[in-house]
């Protein structure tokens, strides 16, 4: 019988909820404890069917190619490093090395085989590196795109929207970004805001779409820019035509400082 | 486990071994089985289709370089798959959270943004398992099975659950471990 406290750390290794070393503790209970096993990887199966209470939403189907373009790139990657197995595929022998009765051979043979597996492991470990490298690498890159990042607040350009809060974060990465409204007034009939993303490559600015706000005076939007952007200078909301205008017309009522 | 499910299971190793020595046709197959449930289960973490689709290409990145460290004595082929991209999930989330929390610094009354409604997701159709998967929530109490789905879907830690959910700790943690023994006991097949 297992006790609540061990059913309760069973639950959360299995949902990866653990610190790295409880969950390294919680393993070594597991070595010994079959019964603690079976429960924790039951539950894990459990806790991963939940993944099946989603909507159904097929992905892209362009997607499955860029999948496989990635592991086709990677794959290509590896036969070429210097780590590639094909380096140590071993050659057949030679008529002269059969028979003979002679040791010599056999012993190449062995002191080929040692060497292959030695090659191997290195290879082993060497890919290891590689996976933990490219790790690190991903986590580093991600630091590095947050730091990249650029916050903007909004202030007001005319009275009426003077208790009106607007911050754009900007992934220049991605090329995309997320623009957070708040407390301003109600588009009249008839209009709609329109934000707009100033970079000094384009004459004039870019449209970042509509931002529809809500009846409590609320937006919150993800938004792709028409044109790819190379520096985004600064964001505004201009009140324009309902559903969007490719050219900005309307008075300009939030602007970032610069 | 159904026969069914016993043989899927079976053909899902399979295809992870022959991926495991660089078999593109298998890890082809693999995609078409589970892309689609793992998308939707992606989707629904991150809320945005564009991250949903980077994770599910990090994803599968990833059991293309590690297929050889799937072990069918402890989990399935799809729970080793669903495990993987739910951490790469989790992983994004986290960054997320960090610049949704710069926000609210940078501004000065921001508060009570609408959440995204699950329900605006839309109706598609959906698998047998989901269904089944669906039923058994339905049978456990409402608190455990709200507990269960923040743990499995949102990244949040337990502390920060219980933060959500005015909760103590100990309290999230007994639903959460009371839920799932639940929905094992209704599942059955995936227990």
């Amino acid at each position: 019988m297992i006790d609540e406290q061990h059913q309760d750390l069973a639950a959360e290794y299995a949902l990866d909820a653990l610190d790295p070393e409880s969950a390294r503790a919680f393993e070594a209970m597991l070595a010994i404890d079959p019964e603690l096993k079976a429960l924790t990887e039951s539950l894990r199966e459990t806790a991963a069917a939940l993944a099946h209470n989603a909507p159904r939403q097929l992905p892209p189907p362009e997607l499955r190619e860029r999948v496989l373009s990635r592991i086709r790139a990677e794959a290509q990657a590896m036969t070429s490093s210097p780590a590639n197995p094909a380096s140590t595929t071993p050659t057949q022998p030679t008529p002269q090395q059969h028979g003979g009765g002679s040791l010599i051979p056999w012993a190449i043979a062995a002191a080929f085989a040692i060497s292959t597996t030695a090659l191997w492991m290195e290879r082993s470990a060497l890919q290891k590196d590689r996976d933990a490298l490219i790790g690190e690498l991903h986590i580093a890159q991600e630091r590095d795109n947050f730091a990249k990042v650029k916050i903007a607040a909004l202030s007001a350009q005319v009275d009426a929207y003077a208790k009106a809060t607007a911050v754009v974060v900007w992934d220049p990465e991605k090329q995309r970004g997320i623009i957070k409204l708040a407390n301003v007034p109600k588009a009249e009939p008839g209009k709609d805001y329109q934000l707009w993303v100033i970079d000094p490559k384009y004459p004039k600015p870019v449209n970042g779409g509509v931002v529809p706000v809500g009846a409590d005076g609320i937006a919150r939007v993800a938004f792709h820019p028409d044109q790819p952007i190379s520096k985004a200078d600064n964001f505004a909301i201009s009140v324009e035509q309902a559903g969007g205008v490719p050219i900005g017309q309307g008075p300009i009522v939030l602007l970032g400082s610069k | 486990m159904t026969s069914t499910q016993e043989s899927d299971r079976q053909l899902d190793a399979q295809l992870l071994a022959r991926i495991a020595v660089g078999d593109e046709a298998a890890f082809g197959a693999l995609y078409d089985r589970f892309s689609p449930a793992l998308f939707s289960f992606v989707l629904k973490m991150m809320r945005d289709e564009k991250e949903a689709e980077d994770v599910l290409q990090e994803g599968f990145a990833h059991i293309w370089r590690r297929a050889s460290t799937y072990d069918p004595a402890r989990s399935s082929p799809f729970t080793w798959a669903v495990m993987i991209l739910r951490n790469k999930a989790i992983d994004r989330l986290r960054v997320r959270r960090r610049l949704d929390r710069t926000i609210e610094k940078a501004t000065v009354e921001f508060s009570h943004f609408p959440e995204v409604d699950d329900a605006a997701a839309g109706e598609a159709e959906r698998r047998d398992e989901g269904a089944r998967v669906r039923s058994a929530l339905t049978q456990i109490p409402a608190e455990q099975k709200q507990a269960v789905e923040l743990a499995f879907f949102s990244g949040l830690t337990h502390e920060q659950i219980a933060e959500k959910l005015g909760a103590p700790l100990g309290t999230v943690k007994a639903r959460i471990r009371r839920g799932l023994l639940k929905l094992r006991e209704f599942l059955g097949g995936a227990a």
